[in-house]
C-alpha cells in the first residue's frame, strides 16, 4: 500500500468508526450519488521511494543537464550565481511547511522575512513600498496594468512592443475581460529603444499609463527619464531585471509610478521558468491600490516589535468581489530565496554581479561585431543580453552550438512573425559564464559558414 | 520573548561580505563606455552587509519562530495542511530538472515534457476531466484561467449576454474576486438550512444571463452537495457551465470525480491535495481540468502528444486560446513534487488518503460536538465547521480560543470563515494526523473551555508562550510601516 504517510492502524480505524457511530468507512460517503461512484482510479499502484526515484531519474535522463553546458540563453530567465547557503536555509521545514501567516504570533519568521524582502525590493527599485510577491514577471506586469487603470479610472493602456512577448500576451489576457484596450508602442528599429515620438502620438486623455522593460526584451536599456517626460501625467510602469539594478539607476529615482520585475535571477535556478517570482513596488500614495499581500510593522501587547499582514481589506478573503485582485497564494518561498540571496550578496555583491555580467556581455558583443557574418542589431545601450543579425541562419547556429554542449542563441523568430526578426539571434551572458566559454563561443561562431 | 529581534539590516556592518566572486581576468571597460553617465546607479541600494554565518544564524533563528506542519498540528480548514513527504524535495533538487531553461530546444528537455504530460493524464484520471493544463500558478490563478475558458466558450458561441456568475455565500473569497476579474457580475445565493446550495434559490437566479456557477464540493462547511446532479442539470439546461473549485478535492479522491458529477471546468490545488509544501503562502500550483469541448480555449502552449511522432510537444497553435495567464509552462518545481506524490500514493493510496481524511474529520466532529456547537449536523467530509459562540457567556470569542491554542503548540483552525457561521472554526485535520494527535487536540480544547469558565482573563491574554503576543493589527494598517529605513 502506498500509504506510508498515513498513520492509522486497522484497530484505530475501528475504534474511530465506533466513536463516530458508523459501521464502516463507506458510511461516511453515503451523501455521494451512488450512480457516479468510482470503482477504482485507473492509475498505477503506489511505488516505493526507490521506485519513484527511478521513474524521476528516467524522466530526468531524457533531459540534458544544462549545468554541464555553456549557457547563453536568456530572454527573461537567467543563470546567475546561487550561493550554497540558500538551499539548506530555504529548505528548513519551518519555512517550507508553514502557510500564509494568518496567526502572526506563530508566524514571525515568515512575516519578518517578508518585511525584509519588501525593504530589499523597495531599495533595489527605488520605490517607497513593495508587496510580498506575485507569481511571476508576466502576472506582475499585468497587475501593474490593471492597477494603473484602477488608479486613473481610464481604460486604455500602452505597452512597449520591445517588452517580453510573453508579458504582452499575459497583459492582453488580463485586459480583455476588463474592457481595457492595449496598444503596443513600436520600438525604434535602429536603437531597439521605445520610439518616443510614436509614444507621444499614442497618448491621449483616455490613456491610463505605459509599461516599458528595463532592460527590454532585447537587452536594451531604455531612457526612462525621456519616457517619463514624454508621457506627462500618465502612470509609468517599469518592468525590471533586478540584477541590472546593481549598476543601472533605480526606476524610482527617474519617475516610475510602478515597478514590476521577474525575480528569478535572485537566487533561483532557471527551472524551466517555473521558479518565478513576481516583484511589485509602487509609491506609497498608491499602497491601497496595490495587489497582493503586504506586511507591516507593529507591536504586541507587551510593546515588542512584531509584524502582521496589513491592508487586508484590499484582499479577496475580506473584500471578495471588490478586492483589488483575486490573488491569494503568492510566491512566498521564492521570495525567501531572493531575500537570503540579497542578504548574502549585499550591496557590493549585486553590483559585482551586474558589473561582471555587463562586461562579459559587451566583450562577446564586440567580438561578434568584428566578424563578417554577424552584426549587433541595435545601437541602444545594453545590459547583459544583445541581439545580433546573422548571415548564418540562427537556427543553424543553435544546432551547431548544441552539438558542442552550448545553449543559445535564442532564435527571435520563434516569437515574431515579422520578417524583420528572421535572422536575429540573442545571446545572454552573466557572471557565471567563464571567459573560456565566451572565447569558445566566439571562435565557434567565427568559424561558421 | 525574542532575545534578538533585529532585522538583517540592523546587523549590517559596512564592508562585510557574504559572498566572494572568483578571481578572474575579465576585460573591463569603464561603465561610461556602455551607458550615459546619468543612467548609472548613483547610490547603492541599502542591502545588508553581513557574512554568511550571520545570514545562516539570522534565517535559522527566524525559521524557529514559525509554526509549520513539520513542527506541529495544523488543522487549518480549507488549506489541507497535510504532511509534505521529503522525497518530493529530493526530486525537486535534481539538476536535470532545476537547470532547464524554458527556451531550450524541446529535444533537450523531452523528459520534462513527458513528466508534465504524465501529470496531466494522472490529474485527468483522478478528476474525471478530459484534459488538463498545468500553467496556472496557484488556486486563484487556476480559477482565473478556468473562468476565462468559460468566457471564451460563450463568446465563441456568440452567447454574449451572459454577464453573471453565481456563487454560494459559503464560497471561498477567491471565487467572487475571480469572477469580477473575468468581467462578470457576481450573484450570491444563500445556503439552505442544511448548509447546502438552496436549489430553489438557484432556480430563481438562473437565466440566460448566467455564464457559470462556481461551486466547491464538498463545500466550505465540509458538506457534500447532495443535489449536485440536479444542480448540474439546472445549470446546463440554462446554458451555463459548472465550475469546480478543487480546494476540497482531498475529500473525494477515488470516491467520486468532479467530471462525473457534471462539472465542466475545475482547478486543482497541488499544494493542498497533492502534498506540495505551502511555503509560507506559495508557490502553489493550480492546474485546470476541462471537458473536451473546451479544448480550443486552453492557455498556450498546450503540452500534448503529437499524433504523427507520438512525442510530447509544446503546441502554440490554438487560435481560440485564452492566451497566456503567466509566462512559460507553470510552476515546474511544484509539478514535479506533485508527480512524485501521485506515484508514491498510487490509486489505492490516494483513495485511502481521502478515506482517512474524512474519518479524521468525522472523529473530531463527534468528539468536539460535546464541547462546541457544530451547526450543521450529520456526517461531514474532510473538514467541518464548529461555532465558538459558547464562549460568549465568558465574554470571549472564537478568536480567543484560537489564540489560546497557540500556547499548546497547535495552529488554530481557520476562523471566521465561512462567513455564514458567525464564530466559525473551520477544522481540517487531514489524513496524515494520527488518532493521538486528534485526541490531544480535543483535550486541549476542553482544557481551554474549562479555563475560560474559571479564569476568562487568562484566555483573553493568550498567547503567552509565543515569540510575540497579540499584535496591534488595526494600528499597523492605519499607519502602515512596510519597510525598514536606516
Amino acid at each position: 500500500m502506498g500509504t506510508r504517510y498515513i498513520p492509522h492502524t486497522p484497530a484505530e480505524v475501528k475504534s474511530m468508526l465506533h466513536e463516530i457511530g458508523v459501521e464502516n468507512i463507506e458510511a461516511l460517503f453515503s451523501d455521494l450519488p451512488s450512480e457516479h461512484r468510482v470503482a477504482e482510479l485507473q492509475l498505477p499502484r503506489g511505488l516505493s521511494e526507490q521506485q519513484v526515484l527511478v521513474q524521476m531519474k528516467d524522466w530526468g535522463n531524457r533531459n540534458i543537464n544544462p549545468s554541464e553546458y555553456g549557457f547563453f540563453l536568456g530572454g527573461g530567465i537567467y543563470r546567475h550565481t546561487i550561493p550554497c547557503a540558500i538551499s539548506p536555509l530555504a529548505q528548513r521545514g519551518e519555512f517550507l511547511t508553514a502557510y500564509t501567516p494568518y496567526q502572526p504570533e506563530v508566524s514571525q519568521g515568515s512575516l519578518q522575512l517578508f518585511f525584509e524582502f519588501q525593504t530589499m525590493v523597495s531599495e533595489l527599485t527605488g520605490m517607497e513600498v513593495a508587496n510580498a510577491s506575485m507569481y511571476d514577471g508576466g502576472t506582475a506586469a499585468a497587475e501593474a496594468m490593471l492597477m494603473a487603470c484602477r488608479v486613473s479610472r481610464k481604460y486604455r493602456f500602452l505597452v512597449s512592443s520591445a517588452l517580453h512577448p510573453e508579458y504582452i500576451q499575459v497583459i492582453r489576457t488580463y485586459a480583455i475581460p476588463q474592457g481595457i484596450e492595449i496598444e503596443e508602442v513600436p520600438f525604434d528599429v535602429h536603437t531597439g529603444m521605445v520610439d518616443i515620438k510614436a509614444l507621444k502620438k499614442r497618448l491621449d486623455d483616455r490613456t491610463a499609463g505605459f509599461l516599458v522593460g528595463y532592460p527590454n526584451f532585447f537587452g536594451i536599456v531604455e531612457d526612462i527619464r525621456s519616457v517619463r517626460q514624454a508621457i506627462g501625467d500618465a502612470i509609468l510602469a517599469v518592468h525590471v531585471n533586478p540584477i541590472a539594478l546593481g549598476i543601472l539607476e533605480a526606476p524610482g529615482k527617474m519617475g516610475a509610478d510602478i515597478v514590476t520585475g521577474e525575480g528569478q535571477p535572485l537566487g533561483a535556478p532557471p527551472y524551466l521558468g517555473g521558479m518565478s517570482l513576481g516583484l511589485f513596488a509602487t509609491r506609497s500614495k498608491y499602497i491601497r491600490q496595490m495587489p497582493g499581500r503586504v506586511i507591516g510593522q507593529t507591536s504586541d501587547v507587551d510593546g515588542n516589535r512584531g509584524y502582521v499582514m496589513v491592508l487586508q481589506t484590499r484582499e479577496q478573503h475580506i473584500r471578495r468581489s471588490k478586492a483589488t485582485s483575486n490573488i491569494c497564494s503568492n510566491h512566498a518561498h521564492n521570495a525567501l530565496v531572493a531575500t537570503i540571496f540579497l542578504a548574502l550578496m549585499g550591496k557590493a555583491g549585486i553590483r559585482e554581479m551586474a558589473f561582471r555580467s555587463t562586461q562579459k556581455a559587451h566583450y562577446l558583443a564586440n567580438r561578434l561585431d568584428r566578424m563578417e557574418r554577424f552584426e549587433r542589431k541595435f545601437s541602444g545601450p545594453f545590459f547583459n543580453e544583445f541581439v545580433f543579425e546573422s548571415q548564418v541562419d540562427p537556427v543553424d547556429i543553435e544546432s551547431d552550438l548544441l552539438s558542442q554542449n552550448y545553449l543559445g542563441p535564442l532564435v527571435l523568430r520563434r516569437f515574431y512573425a515579422d520578417p524583420f526578426f528572421h535572422n536575429l539571434g540573442m545571446l545572454a551572458v552573466t557572471e557565471t559564464n567563464p571567459m573560456d566559454d565566451i572565447h569558445f563561443l566566439a571562435s565557434r561562431m567565427e568559424a561558421m559558414v | 520573548m525574542r532575545k534578538d529581534d533585529r532585522l538583517i539590516f540592523e546587523k549590517s556592518v559596512e564592508g562585510r561580505k557574504g559572498f566572494f566572486f572568483e578571481q578572474e581576468e575579465i576585460p573591463v571597460l569603464p561603465l561610461e563606455e556602455f551607458f550615459p553617465v546619468e543612467w548609472i546607479r548613483a547610490e547603492d541600494p541599502e542591502l545588508p552587509e553581513v557574512t554568511e554565518v550571520e545570514v545562516v544564524r539570522h534565517y535559522t533563528n527566524l525559521s524557529r519562530l514559525n509554526h509549520s506542519v513539520d513542527t506541529g498540528f495544523y488543522p487549518l480548514g480549507s488549506c489541507t495542511m497535510k504532511y509534505n513527504p521529503r522525497i518530493n524535495e529530493k526530486v525537486a533538487e535534481m539538476e536535470k530538472f532545476s537547470e532547464l531553461h524554458p527556451y531550450q530546444h524541446p529535444q533537450t528537455m523531452q523528459g520534462a515534457l513527458d513528466m508534465m504530460f504524465a501529470l496531466q493524464r494522472s490529474l485527468a484520471q483522478i478528476s474525471g476531466m478530459d484534459l488538463v493544463t498545468l500553467q496556472p500558478a496557484a488556486g486563484a490563478h487556476g480559477e482565473y484561467a478556468g473562468m476565462r475558458i468559460i468566457r471564451a466558450y460563450h463568446e465563441k458561441n456568440g452567447d454574449t449576454g451572459r454577464k453573471k456568475v453565481i456563487v454560494p455565500d459559503s464560497a471561498h473569497g477567491t471565487n467572487p474576486a475571480t469572477a469580477v476579474m473575468c468581467g462578470y457580475e457576481v450573484v450570491e445565493i444563500p445556503s439552505s438550512e442544511r448548509g447546502r446550495v438552496d436549489t430553489e434559490a438557484l432556480k430563481k437566479v438562473l437565466s440566460e444571463e448566467v455564464a457559470a456557477i462556481m461551486l466547491t464540493n464538498p463545500n466550505t462547511l465540509g458538506l457534500f452537495e447532495t443535489d449536485i446532479l440536479q444542480i448540474a442539470q439546472l445549470a446546463h439546461a440554462s446554458g451555463a457551465l459548472l465550475y469546480y473549485d478543487g480546494a476540497n478535492m482531498n475529500a473525494i479522491m477515488g470516491k467520486i470525480r468532479p467530471g462525473d458529477m457534471g462539472f465542466d471546468v475545475m482547478h486543482f490545488n497541488l499544494h493542498k491535495t497533492f502534498s506540495t509544501p505551502h511555503g509560507m503562502g506559495g508557490p502553489g500550483s493550480g492546474p485546470v481540468g476541462i471537458k473536451a469541448f473546451l479544448k480550443p480555449f486552453l492557455p498556450v502552449p498546450v503540452v500534448e502528444e503529437d499524433p504523427s511522432s507520438g512525442k510530447v510537444v509544446l503546441k502554440e497553435d490554438y487560435p481560440d486560446s485564452i492566451g497566456k495567464v503567466r509566462t512559460f509552462y507553470g510552476n515546474f518545481n511544484v509539478l514535479i513534487r506533485a508527480m512524485a506524490y501521485i506515484l508514491s500514493m498510487g490509486r489505492e493510496g490516494l483513495q485511502h488518503a481521502s478515506e482517512m481524511a474524512v474519518l479524521n474529520a468525522n472523529y473530531l466532529r463527534v468528539k468536539l460536538s460535546g464541547l462546541l456547537q457544530v451547526p450543521f449536523g450529520g456526517s461531514c467530509m474532510h473538514e467541518f465547521v464548529a461555532d465558538g459562540s459558547v464562549l460568549k457567556k465568558e465574554g470571549l470569542r472564537t478568536l480567543d480560543l484560537a489564540k489560546a491554542l497557540l500556547d499548546f503548540g497547535v495552529h488554530p483552525p481557520t476562523i471566521y470563515f465561512p462567513l455564514i457561521v458567525h464564530e466559525a472554526l473551520m477544522i481540517e485535520p487531514t489524513e496524515t494526523e494520527s488518532k493521538d494527535t486528534l485526541d490531544a487536540f480535543v483535550a486541549e480544547i476542553e482544557k481551554i473551555l474549562q479555563t475560560a469558565k474559571q479564569n476568562p482573563q487568562s484566555i483573553h491574554d493568550a498567547p503567552v508562550s509565543t515569540p510575540v503576543r497579540r499584535l496591534d493589527e488595526v494600528g499597523a494598517t492605519r499607519n502602515p510601516v512596510v519597510r525598514y529605513h536606516k
